[in-house]
């Protein structure tokens, strides 16, 4: 056995590079040539990475959190155009006092600047033992996503709302902003309820130019609570 | 009613929290006292109340198969109040 101890290596022939048992180094390249294993057991870190030549994966964009009691979470600039579909993950949404509603309203462009003043929604979720069913309204600046929902009661084991919420088109004006959810959550009587379902786009806009949608507003009740801490895990659909 | 006490004091904005403003507390408690319009039809609004279509089917069940009225006029005493509340107009 013998070791080799240097600074630098460089390549004899400029076009070629270095070959190391049959992977190259080139330009600050690694090419793992066909029938090769790159084996990761540690961590790779590609928070600074570009991608490519993988189509349509969901890419992380951020995780929000929020542990104190808030009037609203407002999330600004997180629609651009690099993505044309978004996906948030809403865990554990439950606000100040039970019985009050989850709204969400659209930036236009961001919730500092104004809302889009008419939203159509339909929620389908509490429509089985809820002491109110699924609501659908027109000509309102919220959606809702969540009606008589329940406050988190830390002597219970039931919690707040779970939403998969996905975002169609938010930034681009060729399209309406619109969106869709799927989730879990607690009524007015602490009864779970699933699926919550629902939808709802930019009615202002359905005639005319669609509005650049940058950001969101999400309200609840007289509040959201920050205990247990709420997370919003925000992604971007990559596309070839 | 609501007090300026009763209501958070921060909102969270892209992660940050914010100290509200006076007058931002003073809306936020303004709005939580006012009481929301309902500007959904009356048709939607009855239909958000009505028993379900599990309770009715039930309820008929046993009123016509085993001849026990109590469900049916139970649930049509709650149609008729829900019809009451939301009248056509």
């Amino acid at each position: 056995m013998s070791e080799v101890k240097v600074d630098t290596i460089s390549e004899r022939t400029a076009a070629n590079g270095i070959v190391v048992d049959g992977v190259t180094i080139k330009d600050s390249g690694l090419t793992i040539p066909s029938g090769g294993t790159l084996d990761v057991n540690g961590t790779i870190d590609l928070s600074g990475a570009t991608q490519t030549g993988i189509d349509s994966t969901w890419k992380h964009l951020s995780t929000t959190s929020n542990a104190s009691d808030v009037t609203q979470i407002d999330f600004e600039d997180v629609f651009t155009s690099d993505y044309n579909v978004y996906k948030m993950y809403m865990v554990n949404v439950h606000q100040q006092s039970t019985g009050g509603n989850i709204e969400l309203r659209l930036g236009e462009p961001n919730p500092s600047d104004g809302f889009v003043p008419s939203l159509g929604f339909n929620i389908g979720g509490y429509s089985i033992q809820g002491t109110r069913r699924g609501e659908a309204s027109y000509n309102t600046e919220y959606a809702r996503i969540g009606i008589n929902t329940a406050v988190e009661n830390s002597s219970q084991w039931y919690g707040g709302m779970f939403l998969e919420m996905t975002f169609w088109h938010p930034y681009g004006t060729d399209q309406l902003t619109r969106a869709s959810f799927i989730g879990f959550g607690y009524d007015n009587d602490a009864n779970l309820q699933m699926p919550v379902t629902g939808g709802f786009y930019d009615r202002t806009h359905q005639a005319i130019t669609p509005a650049s949608c940058t950001g969101f507003r999400l309200s609840g009740g007289s509040g959201i609570q920050g205990t247990p801490t709420t997370k919003f895990h925000l992604y971007g659909l990559e596309q070839s | 009613m609501f007090k300026r006490e009763d209501v958070p004091t921060k909102k969270n904005i892209n992660g940050v929290l914010i100290d509200l403003t006076d007058d931002e507390i003073d809306e936020f408690v303004e709005k939580l006292n006012t009481p929301e319009v309902d500007e959904r039809p009356y048709n939607e609004k009855r239909l958000s109340e009505y028993p379900s279509i599990d309770e009715l089917i039930v309820a008929l069940w046993e009123g016509v198969v085993e001849e026990r009225m109590a469900s049916v006029t139970a649930l049509e005493a709650g149609r008729q109040a829900v019809k009451t509340k939301y009248p056509k107009p």
